[in-house]
């Protein structure tokens, strides 16, 4: 007996394992109708689900410093301005913005606007949400820290009360990207936040935004929302104004690329994320589904340890970005739907210098620069070396960019390069990263703003410790002049100065090559047919409060 | 010097001990392959299960293509019966390299580790065993808490927990495997210890004045060794599979290797458009895992005699 169960569990171990890959995915909770939710009058109007590659990290608008919370929380927090989906900012909650100075934003609010709970939203919430934002320590839970927003909104200084409807934002200095950042903060209720706290408030989250919060499953991996009744019907900019269409939009967290294409293709969630280049020709082959794409945010590259051998070698960066063959990349990873970088911004950035274009695929280069810096293969193993030692190198990323990092991999050892590829996770990585531990790390870093602020400071300037500048320099970069133009640029109103500001900043980088810049990817989303009214944004946001779903 | 015809005769009586010995073995081999044929199945796990060895053995012999490099030009192209190309039989990854020839190469990894582990596993587990077993006292209750410790423990989740602190590596793979593999053999060792020693031959032996380690190694242990070996093999396609959760959850070797487990993870975002890459690793392990266990069984009903017995 004990025989025959041993093998029965081997085989049946094995064929789970064998075939997990090929089942479609039954959701871990059922659906949406069998968990606590009371069914509504509306819930004739239709219940949208949305898969999202990751979990939120939070429901509070001011302690995340992630795409999918903001995805879900701006569902139920409007801000005072709003941001389309090709990028244009529009009033929210805010019925006039006007600059005094460069230095002084008087703002307008909007009169009749009800939080969730009935309450009116006044200028104490507007107040009360930036300062507790810009003040240190004052996310008390879980326990007492600053606000992860703060460094979006760094200028700030203060922000008073001028009138029951009236504030007034002072910044440090002119701030010629205030528009685009301010669309990244959201207003929160002043007095129900002070009594319930902030652990009451991200259990129960009250906003003034089209859907109000009805349950979250632990760390997030369901939240349902409802349509808010009384919502003041949006920015009037934007068609349509008022209510939202849905009766109820569920977020649901289903990590796994394929498993979110089969759970669209089975119904059981009608808009996914993140759609995996590799699928997009079966969904789009599909009918029943409609796949939609924005221009990317997320230009991906390879940071290069400019402060470690052999990279700390000009010719060698510049080489490794002339051996890769971008346009191979962008054709058979993602089917067409990426730009090569043409250098440290996004082409699609309102300041891209557009003088530059992306390093040309030229191996005979990349050899060439390799042999001035001493690189050559003197002892016929087909791998370069020089004072005896071979060329080897680890390109570190994430789990998420393996067909990038292995593709890239294959074109260095073409050319003699010995590299190979590790996964880490981000939060693991990071601290060595900034700590300058690791060779190459291949990632990204979005700039939804479309602003150089937020992005070029964060990559490109020197390191300092709790400041904006250099947070995500992994390559160790520290250029004097660079950094000097990074924080002119931040402080510069005239467009046309900024633009020959970060023209020039842009070119040291480009020359300089701390980074193989690769290519930027379209964001690609995917709806059920079903599905009206749905523009996947630039900035990977859901938008629900127009999206329709017809029965 | 009269030695001459002395190492003659002497060199001339270890041949003769040898060929003795040679043809007890071969005697009991050919019996071995006897009563295996009455085991159909065991049969072909053995067939099964040498070809993949040969497979790993020559690796670099039967295949034509590089395991590692790849060429973005050939991704994935279906397998022959699809494509109609026999150059990459089973089809190409999403990196453009030959999934065949990377499942050999992924056979070589798996029956490495899963020799090594047990291998280790064994060593580990019948000299503890023999220890606690034949000597008994305060080792015995000690190493036996600490078997029981480990017992409670499902050994993949432990295995995850050991890789995801020690990191991925083939050095902290086989630790991983070996931390907990060696108890069931231990276990094995020394209740089957407990039971010989109080037989009339260990008596016998002990009567006629032979040291501890003698009556170990020369009385007891062949006697049992035979079960080590039944248990060895059926662990083997348990450590195989281990690996290859492991590799599957990233935890296993370095992302370079092809190793099945990461095959079958890697191959899970392309599989509405590529089904091979997946799935034929996952045969690969698949088929091995049985062949081994089919063995195994064989061998179990031929070597083991209580087993038999009772059958």
């Amino acid at each position: 007996m004990a025989r025959f169960n041993y093998r029965i569990i081997t085989v049946l171990l094995l064929i789970t394992f064998v075939f997990s890959a090929c089942a479609p995915s039954t959701p871990s909770t059922p659906v949406v109708s069998a968990t606590s939710v009371a069914p509504t009058a509306e819930q004739a109007s239709g219940t949208i689900v949305i898969a999202l590659a990751a979990a939120p990290v939070s429901l509070d608008p001011a302690d995340h410093r992630s795409r999918e919370s903001e995805t879900v929380i701006r569902n139920m927090f409007d801000g005072l301005v709003t941001r389309d989906a090709t990028n244009g900012v529009h009033l929210e909650l805010a019925e006039s913005m006007d600059w005094a100075d460069e230095q002084t934003l008087n703002i307008e609010l909007r009169e009749g606007v009800k939080f969730h709970d009935g309450t009116e939203m006044t200028a104490d919430d507007v107040v009360f949400t930036f300062e507790r934002i810009i003040n240190e320590n004052q996310i008390e839970y879980p326990e007492a820290h600053t606000s992860p927003r703060k460094g979006l909104i760094a200028p700030l200084e203060s922000i008073e009360k001028t009138g029951d409807y009236s504030v007034t934002m002072h910044f440090s200095g002119p701030w010629p990207p205030a528009m685009q950042l301010l669309v990244h903060q959201q207003i929160v209720p002043k007095a129900y936040i002070e009594e319930v706290g902030t652990e009451g408030f991200i259990a129960k989250p009250i906003g003034t935004g089209p859907f109000r919060f009805v349950s979250a499953q632990p760390g997030f991996e369901e939240v349902v929302l409802e349509r808010f009744e009384d919502y003041y019907g949006g920015s009037p900019e934007l068609t349509p104004v008022g209510k939202a269409c849905a009766g109820q939009v569920v977020f649901r967290v289903i990590p796994e690329a394929s498993t979110r294409v089969s759970a669209l293709l089975a119904g059981e969630v009608d808009i996914i994320t993140n759609v995996p280049q590799d699928l997009i020709e079966t969904l789009s082959a599909n009918e029943n589904v409609q796949v939609k794409t924005a221009a990317g945010t997320q230009p991906k590259w390879i940071e290069l340890n400019v402060n470690m051998a052999p990279f700390d070698d000009v010719n060698v960066r510049k080489a490794l970005n002339y051996a890769v063959d971008k346009d191979l990349i962008i054709e058979q990873i993602y089917g067409g739907r990426a730009v090569a970088l043409p250098g440290p911004l996004s082409p699609y950035n309102s300041f891209v210098n557009k003088s530059l274009s992306p390093y040309p695929y030229d191996t005979d280069m990349a050899l060439d620069l390799l042999s001035q810096a001493g690189w050559a293969d003197t002892d016929g193993d087909s791998i370069l070396d020089k004072d005896g030692q071979p060329f080897a190198m680890t390109i570190d990323t994430l789990e998420e960019w393996r067909s990038l990092a292995e593709a890239v991999a294959d074109m260095y050892r073409a050319i003699g390069i010995d590299a190979n590829v590790r996964f880490w996770e981000y939060s693991v990585v990071r601290d060595q990263l900034l700590a300058g531990e690791r060779q190459a790390y291949l990632d990204d870093w979005g700039d939804s703003a479309f602003d150089p602020v937020g992005h070029f400071e964060a990559k490109w300037h020197g390191f300092v410790a709790d400041t904006p500048f250099g947070r995500g320099n992994f390559s160790t970069y520290n250029n004097e002049r660079v950094n000097e133009l990074i924080e002119q640029g931040e402080t510069t109103g005239d467009t046309a100065a900024r633009q020959a500001i970060y023209d020039e900043a842009q070119q040291i980088v480009y020359d300089e090559a701390p980074a193989v810049f690769l290519i930027l990817p379209e964001e690609v989303e995917a709806a059920s047919a079903s599905i009206t009214n749905w523009t996947p944004a630039s900035d990977s946001r859901e938008n629900m409060h127009d999206v329709c779903k017809t029965e | 010097m009269e030695t001459g015809p002395d190492i003659r005769s002497a060199l001339q009586d270890q041949i003769y001990i040898w060929r003795i010995r040679l043809e007890l073995w071969w005697g009991n081999f050919k019996n071995f392959l006897r009563e295996l044929s009455a085991h159909p199945l065991a049969m072909v796990g053995g067939v099964v299960l040498v070809l993949y060895l040969l497979s790993a053995l020559f690796a670099d012999q039967i295949t034509v293509h590089n395991p590692i490099q790849g060429n973005l030009r050939l991704r994935h192209i279906a397998p022959v019966w699809q494509a109609g190309d026999w150059t990459y039989p089973l089809g190409t990854d999403s990196q453009g390299r030959d999934l065949l020839t990377r499942i050999v190469y992924g056979a070589r990894i798996s029956l490495i580790v899963g020799f090594l582990s047990v291998g280790i596993s064994v060593i580990v587990g019948v000299l503890l065993g023999t220890l606690a077993g034949y000597f008994g006292g305060r080792f015995d209750s000690l190493v036996s808490r600490l078997a029981d410790l480990l017992l409670a423990f499902p050994f993949l989740i432990f295995a995850i927990g050991v890789m995801a602190f020690l990191g991925p590596g083939f050095t902290n793979l086989i630790l991983a495997l070996t931390f907990k593999g060696w108890v069931e053999f231990f276990r094995l060792v020394r209740g089957e210890m407990l039971a010989e020693k109080t037989k009339e031959y260990v008596e016998a032996a002990r009567v006629t004045g032979q040291g501890h380690l003698a009556i170990i190694m020369k009385e007891i242990l062949p006697n049992i060794i035979q079960s080590v070996f039944v248990l060895g093999t059926l662990r083997m396609g348990y450590m195989i599979i281990t690996e290859a959760s492991l590799s599957f959850l990233g935890l296993g070797l370095p992302p370079n290797i092809p190793a099945w487990g990461s095959m079958v993870a890697t191959g899970r975002d392309s599989i509405l458009v590529a089904w091979w890459v997946s799935t034929f690793p996952g045969l690969a392990i698949l088929f091995l895992v049985m062949a081994i266990n089919l063995f195994g069984e064989g061998l179990r009903d031929i070597l083991d005699p209580r087993l038999k017995l009772e059958g």
